[in-house]
């Protein structure tokens, strides 16, 4: 069944930021900063167990009637920086959620475990505690059952069956996917906010419950720094946002709380850990943050429509592990949702080329090709640092392992579109020609000069910065995501991860922060 | 190497550093740039870009042109005070003639080269071999591109149209 829209229930205890005019003083058990994959969890289950619980968003608090299915709407509403956040050399863009929800908010719904290879190698170098009662295998499952997730057996839409089609006539793997839905009436906007409440983001599972349950949300409000003195934190800084998503530093607002969690996500919780100047021994604060970097093909076949319809219902693992976790750098291969900004913007060239695909627009197929990064030496993530605003900025280096990588992507794309009847294939680069055979494709990828601006590349994995070890010298976090040298600081977020995953990060997320959350219940 | 494009490259070299002072740094005040001047710069940048997307008759295209640098001026007032501070300092170096002399050797205001040499720039931009003018390319080419196909005007010739819900309350 449909549901209708879930609006902002009276009896909750939110407040607006945008609606504070002065200086205010908040008090709880635990503050959450970030109401995304980690902040929501850890709101629920905290509630459950009868702690005052307070969450700090920086976003606002949209629900599905504010969901117009329209990206004009979408992208500065709930996007970070409106959708255009990029990494220092503005080489990459970077998708991440702003707003009551996080980017579940805005995920494109694909539900996946923790891959095996990736636990054994954070369990070999960092000790990350992952075997008998610290296994994830059953927080999965509740996640699983709290968030709906099973796989998706409606039809995909065409262009998921390209990716299907191309896999089953090369003889690659491919899986169906599953995702967290309940109802869900097979659209396709779920990267501008679910107009039905079916997909089970934070924004209609968690956080609702946690509210029902007494907790209070202040969206709209900015954690700037924490303060702390002999190894604790004793309050946050925060300011109220005004319209444009601006902090106005005119308006504090203070919070104390005995217990802090930071679930601000990869970026959002190292930055607000380097405004307050938290110590870093081990030196990684900000450091190792790992994007899966997303080179792009895009290929003409017939009546594709791929705005219409679940985005993502396939993929394919064939290229993430074959040369071992830290050979050459694997990918996963996926599509997008194709929608007209979203994918008119990342298409290279402008004028009447550009002009020219995008009068074709229900006829794009688009590939996706994930870079499993962090596994290497030679692939070590970018670094967040802050600018004179003390606003974060992440500086990824791109280097050879990396575009050895995309050049087999690029190659690896081009094989699975013509496979499954592409008519032309054309891989997102300033260089790149619209070519109508594989072996055309070939000699134009092995001759493509891949650099930064000519290679587009993006980003709506970000990982990592605050990573976890049982080894203080190695990590910012414990294996349960606590500080090891600030004693009433958890992390819960994706930033806690110590490479990649090399899947989609929302269930990882999901399932560390229910055994965590546990674990910080039980003292 | 031929004797121009050796001048050339030292033209280009000298200004990167000149530029490189000038554009993205974070460390200057917000430079002095009207919101006139932003249009301006950006009126004279859709056509370009937008060429063969923008339709209809003369008064049609000045409307889409009109309305995608409106969109362009309101994304940036939502952008973090740094990307802010990057863009007006970039909008500067666009307001002025320097910029226009490391690039295609003229001393003009983007604002005053006919429609062909600002087609020339904008490729001039795409190739360069400074990193700033590249990313200013690419930055003016997202925006701009953006700005347009967010108007559900522009989506007719794209055949692209979003759902009809019927919500149960
Ligand atoms: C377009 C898109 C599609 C995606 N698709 C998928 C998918 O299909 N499957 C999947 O598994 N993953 C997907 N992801 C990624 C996934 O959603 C994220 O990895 C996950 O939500 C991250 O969880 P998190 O808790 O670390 O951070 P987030 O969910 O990003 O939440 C962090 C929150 O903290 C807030 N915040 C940051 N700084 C501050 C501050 N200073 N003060 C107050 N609040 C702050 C942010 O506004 C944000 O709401 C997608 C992401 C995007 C953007
Ligand atoms: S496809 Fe996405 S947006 Fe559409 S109903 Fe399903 S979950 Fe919601």
């Amino acid at each position: 069944m449909i549901q209708g829209p879930i609006n902002i229930h009276p009896d909750w205890e939110h407040i607006d930021g945008r609606l504070v005019f002065s200086p205010q003083t908040f008090e709880a058990d635990i503050v959450i900063i970030g109401t995304g994959a980690g902040g929501g969890v850890a709101a629920e289950e905290l509630c459950k167990a009868g702690l005052s619980v307070l969450l700090v968003e920086m976003g606002p608090f949209k629900t599905a009637k504010d969901f117009t299915m329209e990206e004009r709407t979408a992208y500065p509403d709930l996007y970070q920086e409106a959708a255009a956040r990029k990494t220092k050399d503005k080489a990459i863009s970077i998708f991440q959620g702003r707003c009551v929800g996080g980017s579940t908010t805005v995920n494109w719904t694909t539900s996946i475990r923790t891959p095996k290879p990736t636990q054994q190698f954070w369990a070999e170098r960092f000790a990350v505690k992952l075997e008998g009662k610290d296994d994830l295998t059953p927080y999965f499952q509740k996640a699983e059952k709290r968030l709906n997730i099973s796989p998706w057996h409606v039809p995909p839409n065409p262009n998921n069956a390209a990716l299907r089609d191309g896999c089953i006539k090369l003889g690659w793997e491919y899986t169906v996917i599953a995702r967290n839905v309940k109802g869900c009436a097979n659209l396709g906007y779920c990267g501008m906010g679910c107009p039905m409440n079916a997909k089970q983001s934070m924004l209609v599972t968690t956080i609702p419950e946690a509210l029902n349950l007494g907790a209070t949300l202040l969206s709209s409000v900015y954690v700037e720094k924490a303060v702390h003195q002999h190894g604790k934190i004793t309050s946050l800084t925060c300011y109220a946002m005004d319209q444009n998503h601006q902090p106005q530093s005119d308006i504090p607002l203070k919070i104390h709380a005995k217990q802090f969690i930071f679930a601000a996500g990869s970026i959002g919780t190292p930055a607000i850990m380097l405004r307050s100047n938290l110590p870093d021994p081990s030196g990684r604060l900000g450091k190792h943050t790992y994007l899966h970097p997303v080179v792009i093909s895009g290929g003409f076949m017939k009546d594709i429509h791929g705005h219409s319809g679940a985005p993502q219902s396939i993929y394919s693992d064939e290229f993430v592990w074959k040369h071992g976790a830290d050979g050459p750098i694997g990918y996963k291969l996926e599509v997008p949702p194709i929608h007209p900004v979203l994918i008119g913007s990342k298409l290279s060239g402008y004028g009447q080329p550009h002009a020219d695909i995008m009068h074709r627009f229900n006829d794009l197929q688009i590939m996706l090709a994930l870079l499993r990064d962090g596994f290497h030496p030679d692939s070590q993530g970018g670094t967040v640092r802050l600018n004179d605003y003390g606003e974060p900025i992440l500086d990824y280096p791109l280097n050879d392992y990396l575009w050895n990588g995309i050049r087999r992507a690029f190659l690896t794309m081009a094989e699975l579109q013509f496979a499954s009847g592409a008519k032309a294939v054309f891989p997102a680069h300033d260089d790149a020609k619209q070519v109508k055979t594989w072996s055309a494709a070939q000699s134009m990828i092995e001759d493509l000069l891949l650099e930064a601006y000519r290679t587009v590349i993006c980003s709506a994995h970000v990982m990592g910065g605050c990573n976890m070890g049982e080894d203080p010298a190695n990590s910012v976090v414990n294996s349960y995501g606590q500080h090891h040298q600030i004693e009433n600081l958890y992390v819960f977020d994706g930033s806690v991860f110590p490479t990649s995953l090399g899947a989609n990060p929302q269930l990882s997320i999901y399932g560390l922060v229910y055994r965590n959350v546990a674990r910080l219940l039980a003292g | 190497m031929e004797r121009r494009h050796f001048l050339g490259i030292g033209i280009a070299t000298g200004f990167s550093l000149i530029l490189g002072r000038c554009v993205y740094d974070q460390h200057q005040a917000f430079p002095d740039v009207t919101i006139a001047q932003k249009e301006a710069v950006l009126a004279a940048c859709v056509p370009i870009f937008l060429d063969g997307a923008l339709k209809g008759n003369a008064a049609q295209k000045q409307k889409a042109i009109r309305r995608t640098v409106q969109g362009c001026i309101a994304f940036i007032n939502d952008l973090p005070k740094g990307t802010q501070l990057e863009l007006d300092q970039l909008f500067e170096q666009l307001s002025g003639q320097l910029i226009i002399f490391a690039t295609l050797g003229q001393w003009q205001y983007l604002t005053h080269l006919p429609l062909s040499y600002r087609a020339k720039w904008v490729e001039a931009l795409r190739h360069h071999g400074i990193t700033l003018l590249r990313q200013a390319y690419e930055g003016l080419r997202e925006m701009i591109i953006a700005a347009y196909y967010v108007h559900p005007e522009h989506w007719s010739a794209l055949q692209y149209q979003k759902p009809q819900l019927g919500i149960q309350e």
